[in-house]
């Protein structure tokens, strides 16, 4: 015994006695160099070989988890033996139990967590430590409201020593045991970790329903059996805990805690928690995506139209007549990087094509020939071909037309458009009657292909026109403009009208032309050419109420272009509607007349030169 | 700007205000439901 206030190995300051323990008396006392308290647990066999004690506490030493006391040291005195273990301030299980605690669930899943987890320390430890008397009082719940297990210091594995026998809670297998070493009965088994297992399954099984286990009683009640205030998982681990057959337990501490934990996942509030996030991230990610994704659209959208309104506006212009406009606009739409995905092969071509086209009516007959050739690059087919050998014959490369024609042949030899491209090459050969006989031989080819047909008229119509045969030419062109509306064709038309007033048809056919050249104002974008053409017209019709329109198109015309022959007819309309202008247009004619090549010179109207003359000399008082 | 770009500038923003919000409330849910499985009862109830 030992008394009050003695101080042991000048370190241990004794206190007072606190109780027996299951293998001694234990005393609480204060350590003097650690300042705090600690419990003196002496050990109660006196047989016992120190050494082998103090082994056993050597390895405790090393033993450090928050819900275990800390074991210090291990101390003889006085012929006794003592270890020195932390002071765990709180009551045990047992006092609660004695005073008809009622914990909730939460609670006690805490405890059991805790439990668990030090049980999987103890069980991994080299070599393995059972506790092997797990019950209510020697679980102290601390004043923070957290387990500790205490008395687990003679729980290491031996064979020879019965350890913390409790008939409430001790495992069948321990029971078992316990009768085989005291009275020889039955046969040994080697305790595991399952026994823990059990011992603590029991207690809580004590903790929940009031009564202590029977681990003789083999029908004992299942904690489901009885009608309890907690859920139908948490009691069934604990049954599963406590059963009798080792095999049918959990099989260590971990699968008790993973258990455990798989209870917070059953919770109903679990799962719809679960549900609510899988909802909520479906939804944001959808709204998200479906955001996105009108946005593409609509910006796809609007890039479409743009081009589609770019497109047909370069079109528009094409057909009006606007060709330098509309090159610009063909130009800008192939090289817009954002129209990529609508700029396929074949309108790619096809925009070339009509670029060359609108170079042809510039005059530009080079660069009518290169974006013929860019077109061939994206798409070869029969009409472009035709339009490429076109554009070389304009451009006065003869030869490499031949050449192409001949290749073109092979490759398309049903093609409607080789009659008009043999067609085209006579009449660059000055054949006129050959140009005609070609289109007239394939008539029929022509006639189910607009395109072609249309092509093979206009050629069919100038051929004639230069064979003077202004009717027949003038048959063709009309026949064209049936089947297609062209600004070309008008011209076309207008002049053969001219020519045939010119020779002899009078006023009539002044009046056909008139109506070619008045359409040609209303409906499209008139060049000098066309202003010209126009006021010819109406000069000879002698249309006065028409004066005023002809001298604001041509001099519309003269601030593009500053050519002689406007200012001629400029001052023939200013001389009949007494304008007073007449002087300074002749002026100016004159000094453009002169300042032009001669090979121009021959373009302009001999009897227009000798009228223009005339008045020049009347207001001048000189020769031209 | 068109109606659809507008519209899906909002659906954007709506779907990451309810991706926030949700996030927001279910993380201070599921901390107080484990604390709750933790224990929760003050140990000076049991002294």
């Amino acid at each position: 015994m030992i008394f009050n206030n003695t101080v042991i190995d000048n370190t241990y300051q004794v206190i007072n006695e606190i109780g027996s323990g299951g293998m001694g008396v234990v005393y609480l006392a204060y350590h003097l160099r650690l300042e705090k308290y600690i419990v003196l647990k002496k050990i109660k066999n006196p047989h016992t070989n120190s050494s082998i004690l103090r082994n056993e506490v050597d390895i405790l030493k090393r033993l450090h988890h928050p819900y275990l006391p800390q074991v210090y040291d291990f101390i003889e005195y006085d012929g006794d033996l003592y270890t020195v273990i932390d002071y765990i301030d709180g009551y045990d299980l047992n006092y609660y139990i004695k005073n008809k605690y009622v914990f909730p669930e939460s609670q006690l899943i805490k405890w059991l967590v805790q439990l668990a987890e030090v049980l999987c320390y103890l069980h991994s430890q080299s070599p393995r430590i059972l506790h092997t008397d797990i019950k209510p009082a020697n679980i102290i719940i601390t004043t923070s409201g957290d387990v500790c297990l205490i008395d687990f210091g003679i729980s290491l594995e031996r064979t020879d020593v019965i350890k913390g026998f409790s008939e409430s809670y001790s495992s069948p297998e321990q029971y078992n045991n316990f009768y085989y070493l005291k009275y020889g009965q039955g046969s040994y088994v080697s305790l595991d970790e399952r026994t823990d297992i059990y011992s603590l399954g029991a207690t809580f099984y004590h903790l929940i329903l009031g009564v202590r286990p029977n681990v003789a009683d083999e029908n004992q009640p299942g904690l489901s059996r009885y009608n309890l205030p907690y859920s139908e998982l948490l009691l069934s681990i604990i049954d599963k805990m406590m059963c009798r057959n080792p095999k049918k337990r959990y099989r260590d501490a971990a699968a008790v805690l993973k258990a455990v934990h798989g209870m917070k996942k059953q919770d109903s509030r679990y799962k719809v928690y679960i549900l609510l996030r899988l909802v909520s991230s479906i939804l944001s990610v959808l709204l998200i995506v479906f955001g996105i994704s009108m946005i593409i659209n609509s910006y796809r959208n609007e890039v479409a139209s743009q081009y589609e309104a770019e497109y047909n506006q370069f079109v528009s212009l094409s057909n009006r007549g606007e060709s330098e406009q509309a090159v610009r606009a063909g130009q800008s739409l192939l090289n817009n990087d954002k129209y990529e995905k609508y700029l396929s092969d074949p309108v790619k071509a096809r925009i070339l094509s009509k670029i060359a086209e609108d170079y042809s009516d510039i005059g530009n007959t080079y660069n009518a020939v290169y974006y013929c050739e860019q077109a061939l690059k994206f798409e070869q087919s029969d009409l472009l071909y035709r339009d490429y050998i076109i554009a070389l014959l304009n451009d006065n490369q003869k030869d490499k037309a031949q050449s192409v024609a001949e290749s073109v042949c092979g490759a398309y030899p049903d093609s409607p458009a080789l009659a008009v491209i043999q067609a085209k090459i006579y009449y660059e050969k000055r054949e006129y009657e050959n140009a005609v006989r070609v289109i007239d031989s394939a008539s029929a080819a022509l006639s189910k292909d607009i395109d072609n047909y249309c092509a093979a008229g206009i050629i069919k119509g100038d051929a004639l026109l230069n064979l003077d045969r202004i009717d027949e030419a003038i048959n063709a062109y009309s026949d064209v403009a049936a089947m297609n509306d062209s600004l070309n064709c008008e011209r076309k038309l207008g002049t053969a009208y001219v020519r045939k007033a010119q020779k002899g048809a009078g006023t009539s056919a002044y009046r056909e032309a008139y109506k070619c050249f008045e359409k040609i104002k209303n409906n499209y974008s008139p060049n000098t050419d066309d202003a010209i053409n126009y006021a010819q017209v109406c000069l000879s019709l002698d249309d006065t109420s028409k004066f005023s329109e002809c001298t604001e198109l041509l001099t519309k015309s003269a601030e593009r272009s500053e050519d002689c022959r406007l200012y001629i007819l400029l001052a023939f309309l200013s001389e009949k509607s007494g304008s007073g202008k007449t002087a300074e247009y002749c002026d100016k004619a004159h000094k453009l007349y002169l300042s032009m090549p001669e090979s121009d010179k021959a373009l302009i109207d001999s009897d227009a030169l000798y009228k223009i003359s005339r008045l020049y000399k009347k207001y001048y008082g000189h020769e031209w | 700007m068109n109606l659809s770009i507008i519209i899906g500038i909002m659906l954007i923003i709506l779907g990451a205000a309810i991706f926030v919000v949700s996030q927001l409330f279910l993380r201070r849910w599921i901390n107080n439901y484990n604390k709750e499985w933790q224990g929760g009862i003050d140990s000076d109830e049991m002294l």
